[in-house]
């Protein structure tokens, strides 16, 4: 008996090492992102559409990805598994096995190709789902190779493998059955038979599927072919299912490949690999989101600042987190021009609001607690509901006091494997309310719930919502001034940040003033030219005389630029005053829509 | 050989359990009432309904329920308790109470909880139920589902689902299913967005129709079917909704402008019923008889000082009164309207009237202001006696989480409603037998096959309906029509 290659390893080790490296914070979302519950009527759901086997799978195995190593070690599992059901399906050997490894690149591919796009997944377990199609197809070929290639009951193999393939499997059945006719076809035994036979079934079953409503009464007619299959998550951005189109067509190819010769196996490994290599995306912002989005749902603040000190070309997102880990350490309108700031745009080709992305953290920890539970049931309700959004709802019911509601959802989210730790911390208050008075989490948020009963229209965006929530000047505590303040600076609104800051030193004159709002202060007195405001000001920033010294250099540089539109004019500005607000007030342009 | 000894082995076991001293059986009485979930103590049930199957809360290591009823006693044990449908047939065959003896030990004492009845109603429940599936969400929806249950079963069946339907970038609501007198014979409800119209089922016959025409301000919206008449009555609606940034009430949705119109399902032809511009009429629904239409109505209110105020902050002085108008079938004539339930005057608000069949009482949806009370914790149901023109609130069947949609069974002695008491926001079905004297029993939770399925199902039953008979339209010819060019109805003179 011949000993597999060390090539069944490749794309195993390959993966684990991508997905390790590079894709960690990518592992852990698509597990906050997913849900498993480990209950009858739930499990049930799964079988109401064709090839909900793989989704309940994929939803299961996805739940490891709570510690991404062991999600990328299961997932190279399963590459390595697909590599050796293919290599023995085919019966590649000598050179052309390790053409077997090319399903498992492009499976491999799948993954790393993702962005942003994985914010509108509507489909559990995706991550492996499709790798276990893949394995399931290329088993059910290798079982027909063993008991009906080139036999009499080669066509009822075939026939069977759609009739009770496609209910659990849904498209993969039909892939295999395909795969099948081709294999017959490739080593001349009675391929037109098996062909026909798998066309014919392969075409009927699922148009059943869809016509009677006894068999799946769920199931939409225009995507009958495609069950199992991620039709509904690419939403203008197709590309990402290129990979799936890529195996899909590797395994067709490896029909006809046993006899690959010399050139064209290294041929179509590397160009295999420059795929992987060229078409994953390597995006860093995309990552620093992901990143940022743990440490935010880990409430691992420092983290957050020093991705947010990393991403020199910063998102929105970005930005939004940033500000949301100062506020957490007492240092919003201290610090919040000292990292990039900017608008780069999210780079995927489906356009979407970043309120799918980071809304709901963002208006939980800004104290927006109803419009935080509205938008995780909304995208929830779209896009599938899962353990993040399940979280938020559950934390913004106990700050409401509505405890049913927040053991309703803590109860699902302990349903999931790993989850048991974060469940108890929020359990606990269930039990003693009152212990949420003494935790920092709702320390902070509490003062910021100063807005009861008051209405909001439904914002165009995040960011509209935001400053809408904060444009209000008047002073209500120190936490609530915190955001006033930093909104009014965002939004370069003078009047606003002003009001704010002398409202504030009517009830509290002995309080500091940070250092980005004092920036702000400074230079919207001198952009009013009035008197009477630049001696309150330069009174209340008395202390700070080195920064206006600095602010009257600023001025002096901004009189003397000849062009100050140039690029150049920009980066000699960045050199001397990047980290100021003056810097962010002349030069940073923001899309509130965005 | 091996099989008789483990047979053996078994019998020395039970043996040896029935000879210890101290079983359940010899249970000392406690005085701790049994904590259920649901809570099943002390209910009326009709005899027709499916297993209560429940969840014993109350702290032990063990638990043994036992059921007397017609028949012999059925033991089963906890503390999650199935009941078998044979048995509970057997139980309910004849017997005017069910009795249910809860045992728990606890620290290797048996204890007897104080038991529990289930009173047995004379008249039985309309077998079916049909309502909506869908998350407590605000505009956006997702997988949505119109359905029937049978009570007597834990059977369901999908009348129509919109995953049928929606595309990628294109999804379907559906909403506001009515029925004709009980049956499933003649149905309509509202498909919005891909694909939309109005889906008008009349025995074997359906067609999809746009309502939108002449001066109509919206598309039909609540509907009501004529008891007997191809008629059907709606209101039409413009509806807007305002969020609360941070209070227990999340959202109020509003009606800016409302009309009641009429429409005739074989003509095609719509005319108005009330059409007030100072008035919003909204919320239609026949009387038995068919000679009466009740509806909600509110004056527009007087903004006063505030009348440059964003209106939408000032949704809180819209009320509701009940009104009724007379209808002349033969004719097809309305009279003039007359106020039934004054709730304006107590500063309540009064919308969905529902008439008992029998004509004797009407139920009304009660909130502080406004019209949409399934998102109201004030929203309570209120019982008015036509006979004397007494209305009361049902305080026994209400709590302090809202109560909203609810439906009267074809006997007048059952009241299916939708209550947020679990958890406050996600909707459920409770039931509660009213006497001929329009008291009400507590109400008790819609039996599920796995108790704790309330718990976990995270969306909200929407319009519950009775029906007595059982669905006869797949889906999938629902979704030809769906597919189909819509029949646009025109409008006539009032």
């Amino acid at each position: 008996m011949k000993r597999p290659g060390w090539y069944i390893l490749f794309p195993g080790l390959l993966g684990f090492l991508v997905l390790t490296l590079f894709k960690t914070g990518l592992l852990y979302h698509l597990e906050q992102y997913s849900l498993f519950c480990p209950k009858g009527d739930w499990l049930a759901s799964f079988f109401a559409q064709p090839g909900g086997v793989l989704a309940l799978a994929g939803a299961f195995l996805t739940q490891f990805c709570h510690f991404p190593v062991l999600g990328a070690a299961l997932f190279a599992l399963g590459l390595c598994l697909l590599t050796r059901l293919v290599g023995k399906a085919f019966a590649l050997e000598g050179r052309a096995a390790w053409l077997s490894v090319l399903p498992a690149l492009f499976l491999l591919l799948f993954i790393t190709r993702l962005d942003y796009s994985i914010y509108l997944f509507r489909t559990y377990g995706l991550l492996y789902s499709q790798l276990l199609g893949c394995c399931v197809a290329a088993a059910l070929v290798l079982l027909y190779r063993k008991v009906a290639l080139g036999e009499r009951s080669s066509p009822l193999f075939v026939a069977a493998t759609v009739l009770v393939g496609y209910p659990l499997f849904g498209a993969f059945a039909l892939l295999a059955a395909f795969l099948m006719a081709l294999l017959a076809l490739g080593e001349g035994k009675r391929g037109l038979a098996d062909l026909a036979a798998a066309l014919v079934l392969g075409a009927a079953v699922p148009w059943m599927c869809g016509e009677m409503s006894g068999i799946f009464p769920r199931v939409h007619r225009k995507y009958v072919y495609f069950a199992a299959l991620p039709y509904f998550e690419f939403v203008d951005n197709s590309i990402c299912q290129v990979p799936l189109i890529l195996a899909a067509l590797a395994l067709a190819a490896l029909c006809f490949l046993r006899k690959a010769g010399r050139i064209l196996v290294p041929t179509l490994l590397a160009a295999a690999l420059l795929a992987v290599a060229a078409g994953s995306n390597w995006d860093s912002g995309f990552h620093t989101v992901l990143g940022m989005e743990q440490a935010v749902s880990e409430q691992d603040w420092d983290k957050v600042l020093k991705l947010a000190k990393k991403e020199q070309t910063p998102n929105r997102i970005h930005v939004l987190y940033r500000n949301l880990a100062l506020y957490a350490k007492g240092r919003l309108t201290e610090d919040m021009f000292r990292y990039p700031d900017g608008d780069e745009p999210l780079h995927t080709r489906a356009p979407f609001p970043i309120s799918h992305i980071c809304a709901v953290p963002v208006l939980y920890y800004t104290g927006m607690i109803n419009p935080c539970d509205r938008l995780a049931m909304e995208n929830s309700t779209t896009f599938g509901k899962n353990i993040h959004y399940y979280k938020y709802q559950a934390k913004t019911a106990l700050v409401s006091g509505e405890y049913e509601l927040a053991r309703k959802y803590l109860d699902m989210v302990g349903a999931n494997w790993f989850e048991g730790r974060w469940v108890r911390r929020y359990r606990a208050f269930l039990d003693d309310p009152a212990r949420m008075d003494a935790d920092p989490e709702f320390q902070r948020l509490r003062p910021l719930l100063a807005y009861s009963w008051t209405k909001l229209e439904t914002a165009a965006s995040l960011q509209e919502m935001l400053f809408t929530h904060f444009a209000d000047p008047a002073y209500i505590n120190e936490a609530v001034f915190e955001w006033q303040a930093a909104v009014a600076l965002i939004r370069k609104d003078a009047e606003c940040a002003l009001t704010c800051l002398f409202d504030r030193l009517e009830r509290l004159p002995e309080a500091p003033v940070g250092t980005a709002l004092a920036e702000g202060a400074a230079l919207f007195a001198s952009e009013s030219g009035d008197p009477d405001m630049m001696r309150a000001i330069a009174s209340l920033l008395a202390d700070r005389s080195a920064m206006l010294q600095r602010f009257s250099q600023f001025g002096n540089a901004v009189n003397g630029a000849r062009d100050l539109d140039s690029e150049k004019t920009k980066e000699r500005f960045f050199e001397r005053y990047g980290g100021t607000y003056w810097y962010y007030y002349l030069f940073v342009d923001i899309n509130p829509n965005r | 050989m091996r099989r008789f000894f483990g047979h053996s082995l078994l019998l020395l076991m039970l043996l040896a359990a029935a000879c210890t001293p101290g079983g359940w059986q010899d249970a000392a009485l406690a005085e701790e009432p049994p904590a259920l979930y649901p809570d099943y103590t002390d209910i009326t049930i009709p005899r027709n309904i499916a297993p209560l199957n429940f969840n014993i809360l109350t702290p032990a290591d063990a638990c043994v329920v036992v059921l007397s009823g017609a028949g012999a006693d059925v033991v089963l044990k906890g503390p999650e308790v199935r009941i078998p449908e044979k048995k509970w047939r057997r139980l309910l065959d004849g017997a005017t109470e069910l009795r249910v003896r809860i045992f728990v030990r606890r620290a290797g004492q048996w204890v007897a909880l104080p038991e529990t009845r289930w009173t047995v109603a004379p008249e039985e429940i309309d077998r079916y139920v049909i309502y909506r599936l869908i998350e407590p969400g605000y505009s956006n929806y997702g997988d949505l589902v119109l359905r029937q249950r049978d009570l007597s079963s834990f059977r369901e069946k999908d009348l129509y689902n919109n995953l049928l339907i929606s595309a990628r970038t294109e999804l379907q609501c559906i909403n506001c299913h009515s029925f004709q007198n009980y049956s499933t014979e003649n149905f309509q409800f509202h498909a919005r967005e891909a694909a939309g119209g109005t889906v008008v089922v009349t025995g074997e016959r359906g067609k999809k129709v746009a309502f939108k025409t002449g001066d109509l301000i919206s598309n039909a919206v609540y509907p009501s079917w004529h008891p007997s008449e191809p008629l059907i009555a709606y209101s039409v609606n413009k509806t807007a909704q305002t969020f609360f940034r941070s209070d227990r009430q999340k959202i109020e949705v509003y009606d800016s402008a409302s009309d009641l119109i009429l429409y005739d399902v074989e003509r095609d032809r719509v005319s108005y019923i009330v059409h007030d511009s100072l008035a919003y009429e909204t919320f239609p629904y026949w009387a038995a008889d068919g000679k009466t239409l009740y509806y909600a109505s509110s004056w527009l209110p007087d903004w006063g000082a505030d009348a440059s105020t964003d209106p939408t902050l000032l949704t809180d002085r819209i009320r509701y009164n009940i009104y009724a108008i007379d209808f002349d079938p033969a004719t097809r004539a309305f009279g003039e309207p007359r106020l039934v339930f004054d709730a304006v005057t107590d500063s309540l608000s009064a919308v969905t009237p529902r008439p008992s069949p029998d004509g004797r009482f009407l139920l009304s949806g009660v909130g502080r202001f406004g019209s949409f009370h399934v998102w109201h914790e004030s929203g309570d149901i209120y019982l008015t006696d036509l006979t004397t023109g007494q209305t009361r609130p049902m305080d026994e069947i209400n709590s302090d989480k809202a109560e909203s949609f609810k439906a009267w069974s074809s006997n007048s002695r059952w009241i299916v409603f939708t209550s947020r008491r679990d958890d406050g926001s996600y909707t459920r079905l409770y039931f509660t037998y009213l006497d001929a004297d329009g008291r009400a029993t507590k109400p008790f939770l819609l039996p599920q096959r796995d108790p704790e399925q309330n718990r976990r199902l995270f969306k909200s039953y929407n319009v519950p309906e009775f029906t007595v008979d059982e669905l006869r339209w797949d889906t999938k010819r629902l979704e030809d029509i769906i597919l189909s060019e819509p029949v646009q109805v025109q409008q006539t003179a009032e």
